[in-house]
């Protein structure tokens, strides 16, 4: 092979190589960029994974107070009282339960922390009744609890 | 997350691949442009599933299911949540406050005591012909045949002991020896004759019937079918823990149901995934007291001996397509412990108009799976290597 022919060849060959790399780039970021569409699509379309959580507080069916637990940022508690009697209720960031009751048999008060769907609290004796919905549901990811 | 991931693979592949094949030129271009036509064709494809996916949230509002109400009440002294999928919101709402109200109903229909209970008037009849509401005949029906094929087990008349133990009221004591003797002769299921054509029934030697068994089982079969009149083809009820699943989930994956770990209720044993199915459970943590003595007495009480059933196991879980059925058959396995129940699973040929399916706990922890129904269970972490599948 001769040295001229050969470095002719060679420079041919880098600028043929370099007309690939733009092709492949081009490709590439045609491809990356339909992901990025594709992903945000997805993710306002579908649930934020776990994130926003709404609890929702009811008497005898009566929706007494819906708390964003999402936006909840120091812990505080809430008194419901009727003739019936007395729950309060501790919220904390991204839960919730029943602390104190003057019920009979503290069903609520035992029932702990809710985080999440599946678990809901109820204090049959006042009629009270706690829910939390969550997007995208809870880390073992139920939807009802068979007890 | 994904995305970042994806587009690192994707734009470092084509480099690497370039720089490493050595192919001829004219190859290699042609394979680049097949490269690019490929890169666009499925960015193209990515791009349409976008679109479609935005569709699905923009467009929802014309799907059968983009509206949810949910419901949460007491009602047959448990908590109750309803969650019900439609096509608008206000069809999911009033389909919900329907259930609630149809609920409540039947709560004062089959509860114990009451001045509009069936229950009540049956008891207080003295043993002369009642007519009862035309609607709580299944009821029966389900009740005394499950009471028949468990031997008992399961009986619809134990009212007397229920109300001895004070399950009934919440007035817990522990009656006699002599007292519960005097009890079970007016304990058994054949003294209770339900005529379904005349729509009457007739107690016999004083015998009193306890609906507790069976009611929120019925609740939820009554409400099924109250969902299917308004087109309602998505809804997860939750009856006191008995959980009934009406078609699939919106996205049309199965419902996710939790079977408590009898032994620390508020955590799991694993997941059942259902459609079209209810889930009822029976365990002694559900309902119990602790007496003078330190000994704790549950509220599955054994027709036959009058005292809470002495059973290898903690809890059942009994699936199948009748809540009623479900309800009670769930009480009559725990009561009869897993041998028995296992027999009265084999019973039922698989698919027939009676066969069902269960998950049971038994007291050392270890679950046994009946072979229908072991597809759709997956133990939690603790339990993976202690499960067992039953086959038929």
């Amino acid at each position: 092979m001769r040295p001229r022919a050969a470095t002719a060849a060679l420079e041919t060959a880098a600028r043929r190589d370099r007309g690939r790399r733009v092709e492949i780039l081009f490709a590439v970021a045609v491809a990356a960029t339909a992901l990025v569409l594709f992903a945000v699509a997805q993710a306002a379309g579908a649930a934020p994974f776990g994130a926003h959580a709404v609890a929702t507080i009811a008497r005898n069916g009566t929706v007494l107070e819906t708390i964003d637990l999402s936006a909840v940022d120091e812990p505080y508690t809430l008194r419901f009282e009727d003739e019936s009697g007395a729950n309060v209720v501790a919220v904390e960031p991204g839960r919730i339960r029943v602390v104190e009751a003057d019920c009979p048999d503290k069903v609520c008060v035992n029932a702990g922390w809710i985080d999440a769907p599946g678990r809901p609290i109820a204090c049959v004796p006042h009629g009270l009744t706690i829910v939390v919905e969550r997007e995208g549901g809870g880390a073992d990811g139920i939807d009802a609890l068979a007890r | 997350m994904i995305a970042p991931g994806r587009q690192k693979r994707a734009s470092r592949r084509p480099f690497r691949r370039a720089r490493a094949l050595p192919l001829p030129y004219k190859t290699g271009k042609a394979l680049t442009r097949w490269r690019a036509v490929a890169a666009l064709a499925c960015a193209a494809a990515l791009l349409v599933f976008a679109c479609a996916g935005c569709a699905d949230g923009a467009g929802s509002a014309t799907s059968s299911t983009s509206a949810t109400a949910t419901r949460s009440f007491t009602s047959m002294a448990t908590g109750m949540t309803l969650t019900v999928h439609a096509s608008n919101q206000q069809a999911a709402d009033d389909a919900a406050e329907a259930c609630e109200d149809r609920v409540e109903q039947l709560d004062a229909l089959l509860s114990p005591t009451g001045d509009e209970s069936q229950i009540a008037l049956l008891n207080n009849a003295g043993g002369t012909v009642t007519f009862l509401s035309d609607d709580l005949q299944p009821l029966f029906e389900a009740a005394c045949s499950v009471a028949q094929e468990t031997g008992g087990a399961f009986d619809p008349t134990i009212y007397p002991l229920t109300s001895a133990w004070g399950f009934t009221d919440g007035n817990h004591r522990v009656p006699s020896d002599d007292e519960l003797a005097a009890l079970l002769p007016r304990v058994g299921f054949e003294r209770l004759r339900a005529d379904a054509s005349a729509g009457t029934v007739v107690l016999e030697d004083n015998a009193q019937v306890d609906a507790g068994g069976v009611a929120k089982g019925f609740a939820a079969d009554e409400l099924r079918a109250l969902l299917a009149k308004r087109d309602v083809t998505s809804a997860l009820l939750d009856l006191g823990g008995n959980v009934t699943a009406l078609g699939t989930k919106p996205d049309g994956s199965a419902w996710r149901v939790g079977v408590a770990d009898p032994a620390a209720p508020d955590r799991l044993a694993g997941t059942l995934e259902l459609v079209d199915a209810t889930a009822s459970t029976s365990g002694t943590y559900q309902r119990f007291f602790v007496d003078g003595n330190g000994v704790k007495r549950h509220h599955l009480i054994d027709p036959a001996t009058g005292y809470p059933a002495e059973s290898d196991l903690a809890s059942v879980t009994v699936v199948g397509a009748c809540g009623a059925r479900c309800d009670a058959l769930s009480t009559a396995l725990f009561v009869m412990g897993s041998d028995r129940a296992l027999d009265v699973w084999r019973a039922q040929a698989e698919g027939g108009s009676g066969s069902f399916e269960a998950v049971f706990v038994d007291e050392g922890g270890n679950v046994l799976v009946t072979g229908g129904i072991a597809s759709a269970f997956s133990p939690s972490a603790d339990f993976a290597d202690r499960v067992t599948e039953v086959r038929r």
